[in-house]
């Protein structure tokens, strides 16, 4: 019976996914000795070695999309050599990954597609694209094209020729369409074509996109054919037109941001906000307020600019990842000045630098202006929400207004932090331990405004005592503390039960003993008293942020901890969610810390200067 | 030969295997379904070479070792830290699936359906695991203690709002309860017993989630209970009501209904010998539940597919027969669909089940919810796939995958039609996971919903 025959299918399968993989990234063709030839009318040549050897010369003015690798083989070495893999591969959780039935059946896989090949799969993947990788969409004929460039011609040939062969073999002959176009054999198999050209694959799927590129690389290559005079009008660009390489937004791009990274790629913005579902996106209300604090000012940004840009560095310490776009702080509109400040200067405000902290976040965003204008930044769906909240916090707040008197009383830097909570003294101790978190801000009249938040702080816990008080829930208790001369603090403790005086695993809110607390202009407002202590005891960082409107960087030693703290929790998840053992749930968990630990920490930071606005996410390992 | 023609004595008298009820591997498997969650095929051939009387005797001294208590411990402080209700019945469900001593986990979820308290009134998932605790310790234990204890519990109190009980106003919820649902059943009480029960528990109180005895609030007169005079105290009360003849035959008549066959309904001339033996026992139960689990009639033609599978037996069961582990918390999500929500029973009556756990719509649950198990990537039987799993099992044709599931998770025969119509099914597939395709066809069968 079928079924029965279950792992020979399966590896069948496997075999047919790997190929489909592999024809999804490498076939298609066509290669070209590397080309010299300056392209009249085009302001880049095509020498080898010049930084200005870009693919993109391939590719059609029109197109709207293009990321290019420009030494695959280099990105590979270091993938493949990297420390961190190193490390992954000493664990015991990898060699039972690798002793597992399924990477049994991947790696089954894999050697019989390198026995068809003739070669290992690293070897096939440098030689078809070691020297180059582009992939690009061109919006007029609307075809995706990925060229690799390979180490030559031979190698190329090859590669696709086994390839198709295993094709064949896998009982799919049918499915593979061989043309000729100037010259070139073309194959297609399901939606994708390719060819090879001189030592270039070409991949794509539609028929427009493959000619257009392929006369130009015909056409720009020293051995260009002779049928060119044969070609019929309007089958070939004319010499001379131009690639991508004269499109203007692009060579802005390029003039940016270089070719200098790994990875670079180009997003023609002004060409995509001409299509219908894009300009909706880039003009529409955000209509949620968090997700218009995060991405308000970025929204208003990418609908004025040309182009935008990514580029990915990776080396042994780190991998970044950076989006660049225009900027010009004119395109902001005025209901949107909360995002950048005033002059486009808003920066974050600095936090101490505490012990175990596991995630910080400061940014500038005029919570006020945000609160006052928000009639002009969301729909009435959520004006009527935000109406209503008013309401209830202007109640809170002994009838002052809380957007004009409240939040207006605070300066639009501010900070968030959360760190691990040490319990190593204190009873009753949570069964999960939440990391302590809180938000600092500065006050624009702190005389005036500590008494206002010190009493509504003392309302707000008597109100929440009432309320879990009819609930059965715990009490807070209010405490006070001077903390020098010129810090205070106001605490509320939960009041343990004579049970969990000395217990090790009591209910969530032994989390929690929220707390406010000044020290000059400075204000903080805090889930634990402790961490509102150290953060008015310890001074700011006097590192400077520079230029960034937002910084936001999650620390792997303090994650790594806090899930250290709650292992046995996650454990118990993963036993449950994933029907695991506890060997197996533990091993899980276990691997998951180890590979938190490598990291050093991770964060995203957006900055602005006149020019652009750039966004980075970075991730650094542990030396 | 029809129940009522049977004769109590031969009923309850130790199992003798005959030609009409042989020691084999569907007796075994029977033995394991009723008594726990049913068991693999390799446990069940173990089993067989064993005499009746030894394997039924395994499952009531099985015992949870240390190693397997504090892994239950770390999946309770985890639930109970989440205040999750969801995750206390996965953790619930991976017991049941997982442990060594499934009868003990019967009997809890017996109770839990006897003594029925829902989360979705109680709110607090730690009152509910101590309840769940308190089953748990009193599984085949002493009933009059366990009444005791629950008449104390703060979950079972809240549930019947029964938390407060003054002299001057006797909360008469709890003893209409402890009379009509848990001791002694309709007609063996008045309304004047369950008055005077009810003053016995004044002062009987919960706050802060604790029990406590409030002196002032206790109505310290003499009352006067099931016709004991001179009555003062809740203690005194429970120990009559539970002493009360009409108790054990109460009790003798839901063991057999869990145990035994849904319907006919026995008659109390059947039930004698068991009423009489909780009475002889003091309403300990371990003794009750070993002589019927070891008796003739319950190896009987008679008592074999008389039970509809419950959600909670559908799903472990099936689980447990291949070895099986899945994602907890949607196996417990779906039993809650089917009915049978744990920790969250749908009333003060437990559940009712036999015909009611079928109907059209739970019959397309059970269907899909054995569909979403063979397909759910988080599915492993014996630590790999089914398909893997039969073929080292030796499991190689349709009609090795229906001689399986006959042999450890039918209660009769799969028809031969049946199998012919699944092997067409499988044939005419594309489906490359034949297996699933024929595990799931026949576990649609209407044979296969019954125990």
């Amino acid at each position: 019976m079928a079924y029965f025959s279950s792992f020979r299918r399966r590896l069948l399968i496997t075999c047919c996914h790997l190929l489909a993989f592999s024809l999804g990234a490498f076939q298609s063709a066509y290669s070209a000795d590397p080309p010299d030839v300056g392209l009249s009318g085009t302001a880049v040549a095509l020498a080898p070695d010049s930084a200005a050897e870009s693919e993109a010369a391939f590719f059609p003015p029109t197109s709207v999309f293009f990321v290019e690798v420009d030494n695959a083989e280099a990105v590979i070495d270091l993938v493949l050599n990297h420390p961190l893999r190193k490390r992954i591969e000493a664990l015991d959780a990898y060699s039972t990954a690798i002793a597992s039935p399924a990477y049994q059946q991947f790696s089954l896989g894999r050697l019989m597609l390198e026995g068809q090949l003739k070669m290992s799969w690293r070897e096939a993947v440098t030689s078809l694209s070691g020297r180059g990788f582009a992939v690009g969409f061109d919006a007029k004929t609307e075809g995706f094209a990925a060229i690799l460039h390979g180490k030559d011609n031979e190698s190329v040939v090859l590669i696709r020729d086994r390839m198709l062969e295993f094709v064949r073999l896998t009982g799919n002959a049918g499915q593979v369409t061989e043309g000729e176009y100037r010259g070139v054999t073309a194959f297609q198999v399901n939606a994708f074509r390719f060819a090879v050209y001189e030592d270039r694959l070409l991949i794509t799927n539609q028929a427009d996109t493959a000619k257009w590129v392929l006369d130009r690389m015909i056409d720009l290559s020293e051995s260009s054919p002779a049928d060119v005079a044969e070609l019929q009008e309007g089958e070939r660009p004319a010499p001379g037109e131009s690639s991508l390489l004269d499109n203007q937004r692009f060579q802005a791009f390029r003039s940016a941001v270089g070719s200098e990274s790994q990875v670079h790629a180009f997003v023609d913005l002004q060409t995509l906000a001409e299509a219908p579902a894009v300009s909706r996106v880039l003009q529409s209300k955000i209509n949620n307020p968090l997700a218009e604090l995060v991405f308000g000012g970025i929204q208003s940004a990418l609908s004025d600019s040309a182009w935008a840009s990514a580029q990915l560095d990776l080396d042994t310490e780190k991998l970044r990842l950076t989006l660049t776009t225009p900027f010009e702080l004119t395109s902001v509109p005025e209901q949107r000045a909360y995002y950048f400040g005033a002059n486009g200067g808003g920066r974050g405000l600095r936090l101490p630098q505490l012990p175990e902290t596991l995630f910080t976040l400061s940014t500038h965003r005029d919570f006020s202006d945000v609160w006052l204008r928000a009639g002009d930044l969301f729909d009435a769906n959520v004006n009527d929400g935000i109406a209503q909240a008013d309401a209830t916090l202007t109640t809170l707040f002994a009838g002052r207004d809380f957007g004009e008197d409240i939040l207006a009383a605070f300066e639009p830097e501010v900070a968030f932090i959360a760190v691990r909570q040490e319990f190593a003294d204190t009873k009753p101790q949570p069964t999960i331990k939440l990391p302590a978190f809180a938000a600092v801000f500065e006050l624009k009249q702190p005389d005036s405004m500590r008494r206002e938040l010190r009493r509504t702080f003392q309302s707000l816990v008597g109100f929440l005592n009432i309320v879990g008080a009819m609930n059965g829930q715990k009490q807070l208790e209010l405490g006070g503390e001077p903390i020098g001369e010129a810090a205070e603090m106001v605490t509320s403790t939960y009041v343990p039960e004579e049970d969990d005086l000395q217990a090790y695993d009591a209910e969530l809110i032994f989390n929690f003993s929220p707390s406010i607390a000044f020290r000059g202009r400075q204000f903080v407002i805090s889930s634990s008293s402790a961490l509102a202590r150290q953060l008015v005891s310890e001074a700011s960082s006097e590192e400077s942020h520079g230029n960034k409107n937002t910084d936001a960087t999650l620390h792997a030693a303090g994650l790594q901890k806090v899930l250290r703290d709650n292992r046995d929790q996650l454990i118990a998840q993963r036993m449950l969610e994933d029907g695991n053992s506890r060997e197996e749930a533990t091993a899980l968990v276990d691997l998951i810390l180890n590979v938190v630990g490598y990291f050093k920490e991770t964060s995203v930071a957006l900055q602005q200067d006149e020019n652009e606005l750039k966004a980075t996410w970075e991730v650094r390992l542990k030396p | 030969m029809n129940l009522i023609d049977v004769n109590p004595d031969w009923a309850w008298a130790a199992y003798e295997p005959s030609t009409n009820s042989p020691w084999n591997l569907d007796a075994v498997a029977h033995l394991f379904r009723r008594g726990g969650f049913g068991a693999s095929r390799k446990q069940l051939v173990e089993s067989v070479g064993n005499r009746p009387a030894e394997v039924v005797e395994s499952l009531f001294s099985a015992e949870e070792p240390e190693a397997f208590q504090r892994e239950m411990q770390t999946l309770l402080r985890a639930a109970i830290a989440t205040d999750n209700v969801r995750q206390l019945a996965a953790q619930w469900v991976y017991r049941m699936l997982h442990t060594p001593a499934p009868l003990k986990e019967k009997m809890t979820l017996f109770w839990h359906g006897h003594f029925a308290t829902s989360d979705e009134k109680v709110g607090d998932v730690r009152l509910m695991q101590t309840q769940n605790d308190l089953l748990r310790k009193y599984a085949l234990g002493d009933f009059q203690a366990l009444t005791l204890e629950i008449s104390r519990d703060p979950a079972m109190l809240l549930y019947l709002d029964s938390a407060t009980n003054r002299k001057s106003h006797p909360n008469e919820n709890y003893a209409r309860e402890i009379m009509e649902l848990f001791c002694l059943g309709e007609g063996m009480y008045t309304e004047q017993d369950i008055r005077e029960l009810a003053r016995c528990f004044t002062g009987w109180e919960i706050k802060r989630e604790r029990y406590r005895f409030n002196r002032y609030q206790h109505d310290a007169g003499m009352k006067t209970v099931l016709g004991v005079r001179g009555v003062k105290s809740g203690e005194e009360a429970i120990r009559i009501v539970t002493e009360h003849p009409a108790a054990p035959r109460f009790l003798a008549r839901k063991l057999f209904q869990f145990f035994v066959m849904d319907e006919p309904v026995p008659t109390d001339e059947l039930l004698v010998p068991l009423a009489r033996q909780l009475s002889d026992d003091q309403m300990n139960i371990g003794p009750t539940v070993q002589r019927i689990l070891g008796s003739n009639l319950f190896f009987s033609p008679l008592a074999r597919a008389r039970k509809v599978r419950s959600p909670v037996e559908l799903g472990v069961g099936f689980l447990r027969a291949f070895e099986g582990t899945t994602d907890f918390f949607q196996l417990a999500d779906a039993m809650y669909q089917l009915g049978q929500g744990l920790y969250q029973p749908p009333s003060v009556k437990g559940w009712d089940g036999g015909r009611t756990w079928i109907n059209s719509s739970t019959l397309l649950g059970r269907a899909n919810l054995i569909h979403r198990m063979l397909n759910g990537n988080k599915t492993r039987f014996g630590k790999q796939s089914l398909n893997d799993y039969f073929e080292v099992n030796g499991v190689d044709s349709v009609v090795d995958i229906a001689d399986m599931l006959e042999s450890s998770l039918f209660a009769v025969p799969i028809p031969r039609p049946a199998i012919e119509r699944v092997k067409a099914l499988v044939a005419a597939s594309e489906d490359a996971n034949g297996v699933n395709l024929a595990v799931h066809a026949f576990c649609t069968l209407p044979e296969f919903q019954v125990a």
